[in-house]
C-alpha cells in the first residue's frame, strides 16, 4: 500500500487546536448548566422530586351516629361490601369468573364488559358487583384461594334500623356537588364525599362529619403505592344523642297511620320535641347510595308531598285553636272581664254581612270560658270587632306566633299574622273590618305552623315563657365528654298576666272536662288534660256544595285540628295535631291526641326524667 | 501479519479510558435496570453480553490495518444504503416509526452503522482527491450526494436524530479537511433557506419535541413531560447525589425511557454534580485523545477516520446530554456506552477499535 497523499502536519496543527478548543467550550458549557442546575437550583428540583413521588391519600372518617333521648340507636352506619377484581392479578379472566359463579350468583357477560370497557390501569380495583350481602361475603372469603385477584372492599353507609320512622327529621345525605365544593364553607371536603342536606343531618353536619385523616404515601409513576410515610388518623364525628323518643314516636306514627298532616309533642318547659310526624313520610335508606330517578320523581311527584316536613314547613288557618290570642287580647287590653257574656244567636252581623257561627241554632248567652270550651264564633267576633286586626296581631306575636319557633331544623315557615300594614304591604289593598271578623276564629289570612301551635299550647302551658322547640338533646365526642356550647336556648318572657292565663287554661279545661267541651269525648283517661279544638275551612260552603254536587271530595274536607296541654294542673307536655282534611277537630283530631297523651303518661313518663 | 512494535505502540490511555467510561455505564444501567417493585436483570445482563461482543470485535478490529477498509469502504456504504432501503420495507415499528430489521431474535438499527460507513467513506473519498488548500462547493458535490442519500433514507423512517447525527458528522469532517469560508457560508445559507421546508416534512411529534425545548413547562404531561421529569431527576441529585440505587425519579418509573436515551440523568440523580463532573472529564479526556490519535496519525485517511470518529462520539455525548439537561431538544440520541441498546453499542466499540488500530499504527511509516 502506498502513501499518495502524505499528511502534511502543519496545515492541519490549527484545525487540531481549534476542534479541541470547541470540544473544551461545550464541555463548559455542559459543566456550567450541570451546575446551576444541581447546585444553584438544586432545592427547588429536590423539591419538585418529593411532590412527584408523594401522594395524600385521606382516611374516610366515619360519620357520628344518632340516639334517640334514650339512647336507641336511630341513624347507624352500616358496612357495605363491594367486590372488585384487581386486572393485574389475574392470569384468566374467564376461569377465575367461572370459579365465582361456583360461589355466588353473577351475570359473567356484564361483568366481563365492564371490565373491558374500564379505564384505570391494571393494578386499580375495578369494582363488579355492589351491595355484597354477608352470606356472599362469608362464602367467597371461604373461597379466596380459588379466586386469585379478587377483593373485597367495604364503605361504611347509613342505616335507618327504624325504617321510615321519624323520617323528616332524621333527613338523608346526599352527595357534595361542584358548586359546593368551590365555598369556603365546605373547605376539607372532597367530590365523592357525602353531605347532610336534610333534617338533622344537615342541622348537625359538622359535628357529624369527623375529620378526614390523611395518609402520605410514596407512589410510583403510575400512581400505584408503595409506602405510607405518614398517616393521621381519621377522627370520626360526633355522636348525636335527639330529644325525640323512639317508643314515642313509633307509637304517634302508628296512631296517625293513614292520614295525611301532623303530629308534633314537646316538652312544655325545654321545648324538647318528643315526637314529631309529618305524614305521608318516606323512606330515608331510598337515599343512601344516592336515590334512582324513578323513586324520586315518585316522591317528588305525590301531591301529598311526602319529602315537605309539614311540622316546620306546613301553613295552615289554625281555626279556632286561634280564639285563645282573641281571648288573651281582649281581657288583657279590658275589652271584656272573665264573666263578661256576648249572646250568640248563631249570626254576627257587620253592616250588610252576616256571619256564622259554627251552631246553627246559636249558643245563648256564654261568658268567656263557655265560648271557648264551646268553641262559639260569634263571642269572638264580637272580641275581635272591638279589638281591630292589628291589637290581635300584637298578641299573637307574644305567643310566638308569626315568628320562627327557632327549632333546630332548616327552611323552618313562619306562617302569616296578618295586620293592616301586612295587607297594604302584600296585596296592597286597604284592610277591611269583615276580614277582622274572620281572624278572631283563626280564618282568613291567618297561617300557623302545626310547630308553631305546638309552641303556642305550650306557653299558655308553662305560662312563663314561649319555648324554643329543639330536637338535640347532647352532642358527644369520640373521647366520651359532652360538646359544650349547646344548652337549650331561653324563649323569649310571656307578657300575658297571671289572671288573664288562669282564665284562658280553663276555657280550655273545660273544652276537655266539662259538659258540651268540644273534645269531651277525648278525655284522657289517665291524667287530666286541657285542649282547644279547631276546624278549618279550606272552601266556601257554597262552592264546595256546588263542585262537589253530592259527592264529597278529599281535597275539600275540613283541616282538624288539635292542641292540647297535660296533666292541666301541672302541664308537662303539648300536643299539636293536625289531620288535612280530617273533618271536624273534636273527631279526628282531639282523639289522636287523648291516645298519645295516655300512652306518654303510662308507658314513658316516669321512667324518664324529662320533666 | 503481527508486528512487535504493535503491542508496543498499543494505546493504553485510550483503552483504559474505554474501559473505565465501560464499566461505570454498566454500572449504572444496573441501577437503571432497577425499579422498588421489580428487579429485572435482564437489561444489564444483555448489555454486558453486547460489551463482551463490542470487546470483541473492537479486538479484530484493531488487529487488522485499518487501512485494508479502505479498500473496502465504498462497498461499505453501499452495504449500509442497502440495510436503509431494505428498513423501509420490512422494518420493525416502534413508536410511529420504522428504524429496526429484524434478524430472529436480533434487531439492528441500520442508521447506526450507517454513521461508521460514511465516515469511512468520507475520509477515502477526501484522502484519494488530490485537493491540497481547501475545498470549493463544486468539489463537495460528491460528499455532499454520498452524505444526501443515507439522511434522506433515514429521515423517511423517520428518525430525525440519527439523520441530524450524520449531518453533523460530515460537516465537522468536511471542515475539517479544510473547506472555503465561501462555500461553508454558501451550505449554511442554504440549510437556512430549506429549513423552513424541512419543518414542514417533519412529523408532528417531532415538531412538538423542538417546541417544547423552547417552553418545557407548557405541556409537562405530554411533550415536555421527558424533560420535566429528566431535569427534575438531574437537579435534585444536587452536589453529591442521591446515593447508588437510590434514585427516586428513576427507581419510581417517573423518568421515561431511563435506561435509554435518558441513562444520563439516572447517573445524575444518584451521583450528583460531583458524578457527572468526573463523567465529563472522562469523555473530554476520552475526546481529547482522539483527536492527538489523529493529529499523530501519519497518514491522511486514518486523521479523518479518527477526527470523524471523535466528532460522532463528541456530537452524541454533547446532543445526549444537552437534552438530558434541557439544552437541546428530545431527539433520541444515545449517550455511547451508557445507554442500553445492542447497535449502539457495537459501533462504539468497533469505532474504538478504528481508533486503536490508527493509534498503534502510527508509527508504522
Amino acid at each position: 500500500m502506498t502513501v499518495s497523499n502524505r499528511f502534511s502536519h502543519k496545515a492541519y496543527k490549527k484545525r487540531f487546536v481549534v476542534f479541541a478548543t470547541a470540544m473544551i467550550f461545550f464541555f463548559a458549557i455542559l459543566t456550567v448548566r450541570l451546575w446551576y442546575m444541581q447546585v444553584v437550583r438544586a432545592d427547588y428540583y429536590k423539591n419538585q422530586s418529593e411532590n412527584n413521588r408523594i401522594r395524600l391519600r385521606t382516611i374516610k372518617a366515619s360519620r357520628g351516629t344518632i340516639f334517640d333521648r334514650n339512647g336507641e340507636i336511630l341513624i347507624d352506619n352500616h358496612p357495605y361490601f363491594n367486590l372488585a377484581v384487581v386486572p393485574e392479578n389475574v392470569s384468566d379472566l374467564a376461569k377465575l369468573l367461572d370459579t365465582l359463579a361456583t360461589v355466588i350468583n353473577i351475570d359473567k357477560e356484564k361483568i366481563m364488559t365492564s371490565l373491558e370497557k374500564r379505564r384505570t390501569p391494571d393494578f386499580v380495583p375495578h369494582t363488579i358487583i355492589e351491595n355484597l350481602s354477608r352470606e356472599e361475603v362469608a362464602k367467597i372469603e371461604a373461597h379466596r384461594l380459588n379466586l386469585p385477584g379478587i377483593e373485597i372492599s367495604v364503605e361504611s353507609i347509613r342505616y335507618y334500623p327504624y325504617q321510615t320512622l321519624a323520617s323528616h327529621i332524621i333527613g338523608y345525605l346526599s352527595e357534595i356537588n361542584e358548586l359546593k365544593l368551590k365555598m369556603d364553607k365546605y373547605k376539607g371536603y372532597n367530590s365523592g364525599d357525602l353531605l347532610g342536606t336534610f333534617g338533622i343531618e344537615k342541622t348537625y353536619e359538622k359535628f357529624l362529619k369527623g375529620k378526614d385523616g390523611l395518609k402520605q404515601v410514596e407512589v410510583n409513576a403510575v400512581g400505584r403505592e408503595l409506602n405510607t410515610l405518614n398517616m393521621k388518623k381519621a377522627e370520626p364525628g360526633n355522636t348525636l344523642f335527639l330529644t325525640l323518643d323512639a317508643k314515642l314516636q313509633e307509637f304517634v306514627e302508628r296512631s296517625f297511620k293513614g292520614k295525611a298532616g301532623a303530629v308534633v309533642v314537646m316538652d312544655v318547659k325545654n321545648g324538647d320535641i318528643l315526637a314529631q310526624l309529618s305524614k305521608p313520610n318516606f323512606n330515608p335508606a331510598l337515599f343512601v347510595k344516592g336515590i334512582s330517578s324513578k323513586n324520586w320523581r315518585a316522591l317528588a311527584d305525590n301531591p301529598l308531598n311526602p319529602l315537605q316536613n309539614k311540622v316546620i314547613r306546613g301553613q295552615y288557618s289554625p281555626g279556632s285553636v286561634f280564639k285563645m290570642v282573641v281571648a288573651a287580647a281582649a281581657l288583657e287590653e279590658g275589652v271584656i272581664a272573665k264573666n263578661s257574656i256576648f249572646k250568640c244567636s248563631g249570626t254576627y252581623r257587620l253592616g250588610d254581612m252576616r256571619y256564622k257561627c259554627w251552631k246553627r241554632w246559636g249558643h245563648g248567652k256564654v261568658n268567656l270560658t263557655e265560648a271557648i270550651a264551646q268553641s262559639c264564633d260569634v263571642y269572638f267576633y264580637n272580641l275581635g270587632s272591638i279589638l281591630g286586626v292589628d291589637k290581635i296581631a300584637e298578641y299573637a306575636h307574644k305567643f310566638g306566633l308569626g315568628e320562627a319557633t327557632g327549632i333546630d331544623l332548616e327552611y323552618e315557615k313562619i306562617g302569616i299574622i296578618p295586620t293592616k300594614k301586612w295587607k297594604r304591604k302584600v296585596k296592597n289593598e286597604k284592610w277591611y273590618d269583615g276580614e277582622t271578623v274572620s281572624v278572631s276564629i283563626g280564618q282568613s289570612y291567618v297561617l300557623v305552623t302545626p310547630l308553631q301551635a305546638a309552641v303556642f299550647t305550650a306557653t299558655i302551658a308553662n305560662g312563663e315563657y314561649v319555648p324554643v322547640p329543639r330536637l338535640l338533646k347532647r352532642i358527644v365526642k369520640a373521647d366520651g365528654t359532652t360538646v359544650e356550647g349547646l344548652q337549650p336556648k331561653k324563649g323569649k318572657k310571656l307578657d300575658i298576666s297571671k289572671a288573664t292565663l288562669a282564665i284562658i287554661k280553663e276555657g280550655m279545661f273545660n273544652v276537655v272536662n266539662k259538659a258540651k267541651g268540644t273534645a269531651l269525648a277525648s278525655k284522657p283517661t289517665v291524667v287530666t288534660a286541657a285542649g282547644k279544638t279547631g276546624t278549618v275551612q279550606v272552601i266556601a260552603n257554597k262552592l264546595r256544595a256546588k263542585l262537589e254536587n253530592g259527592q264529597t271530595r278529599y281535597e275539600f274536607e275540613d283541616h282538624a285540628w288539635y292542641v292540647s296541654y297535660a296533666p292541666a294542673e301541672k302541664p308537662q307536655i303539648a300536643i299539636a295535631v293536625i289531620v288535612e282534611h280530617g273533618g271536624h277537630g273534636g273527631s279526628a283530631a282531639a282523639p289522636i291526641a287523648k291516645k298519645i297523651i295516655d300512652y306518654y303518661f303510662k308507658e314513658i313518663a316516669g321512667d324518664d326524667d324529662h320533666v | 501479519m503481527f508486528d512487535r512494535r504493535l503491542i508496543l505502540n498499543f494505546d493504553w490511555v485510550y483503552f483504559f479510558l474505554i474501559v473505565i467510561l465501560a464499566s461505570i455505564g454498566l454500572t449504572n444501567l444496573y441501577s437503571a435496570s432497577f425499579t422498588i417493585e421489580s428487579a429485572s436483570k435482564a437489561i444489564y445482563i444483555k448489555q454486558m453480553q453486547w460489551l463482551s461482543l463490542g470487546a470483541f470485535l473492537m479486538t479484530i478490529i484493531f488487529m487488522v490495518d485499518y487501512r485494508k477498509f479502505e479498500q473496502y469502504a465504498y462497498f461499505l456504504y453501499a452495504f449500509g444504503i442497502l440495510l436503509l432501503i431494505l428498513v423501509l420495507i420490512f422494518g420493525k415499528s416502534a413508536g410511529g416509526s420504522q428504524r429496526w430489521l429484524a434478524f430472529g431474535s436480533i434487531r439492528v438499527q441500520p442508521s447506526e452503522p450507517m454513521k461508521l460507513a460514511i465516515i469511512l467513506a468520507l475520509a477515502k473519498y477526501f484522502h484519494n482527491d488530490s485537493v491540497v488548500d481547501s475545498y470549493g462547493l463544486r468539489d463537495l458535490i460528491v460528499p455532499i450526494l454520498m452524505v444526501g442519500l443515507p439522511v434522506l433514507l433515514i429521515l423517511k423512517e423517520p428518525d430525525l436524530g440519527s439523520a441530524l447525527l450524520l449531518v453533523i458528522i460530515a460537516a465537522s469532517i468536511m471542515l475539517f479537511v479544510k473547506i472555503s469560508l465561501k462555500s461553508f457560508l454558501a451550505i449554511v445559507i442554504s440549510g437556512l433557506i430549506t429549513t423552513p421546508f424541512a419543518w414542514m416534512a417533519l412529523h408532528s411529534y417531532q415538531r412538538q419535541r423542538i417546541l417544547t425545548l423552547f417552553s418545557p413547562g407548557s405541556d409537562p404531561s405530554g411533550a415536555g413531560y421527558h424533560i420535566n421529569q429528566s431535569k427534575i431527576a438531574v437537579g435534585s441529585g444536587a452536589f453529591f447525589g442521591k446515593g447508588f440505587m437510590q434514585g427516586t425519579q428513576s427507581q419510581l418509573r417517573f423518568l421515561p425511557e431511563h435506561h435509554t436515551d435518558f441513562i444520563f440523568s439516572v447517573l445524575a440523580e444518584e451521583w450528583g454534580f460531583f458524578g457527572c463532573f468526573i463523567i465529563l472529564l472522562l469523555f473530554l479526556s476520552l475526546l481529547l485523545w482522539g483527536i492527538k490519535i489523529s493529529s499523530h496519525s501519519k497518514e491522511k485517511f486514518g486523521a479523518i477516520v479518527a477526527v470523524g470518529i471523535t466528532a460522532m462520539l463528541f456530537w452524541q455525548i454533547v446532543i445526549n446530554i444537552g437534552m438530558v439537561i434541557g439544552v437541546m431538544p428530545v431527539v433520541g440520541i444515545t449517550l455511547p456506552l451508557f445507554s442500553y441498546g445492542g447497535s449502539s453499542l457495537l459501533i462504539t466499540f468497533l469505532a474504538f477499535g478504528f481508533m486503536l488500530s490508527i493509534s498503534m499504527r502510527k508509527f508504522l511509516f
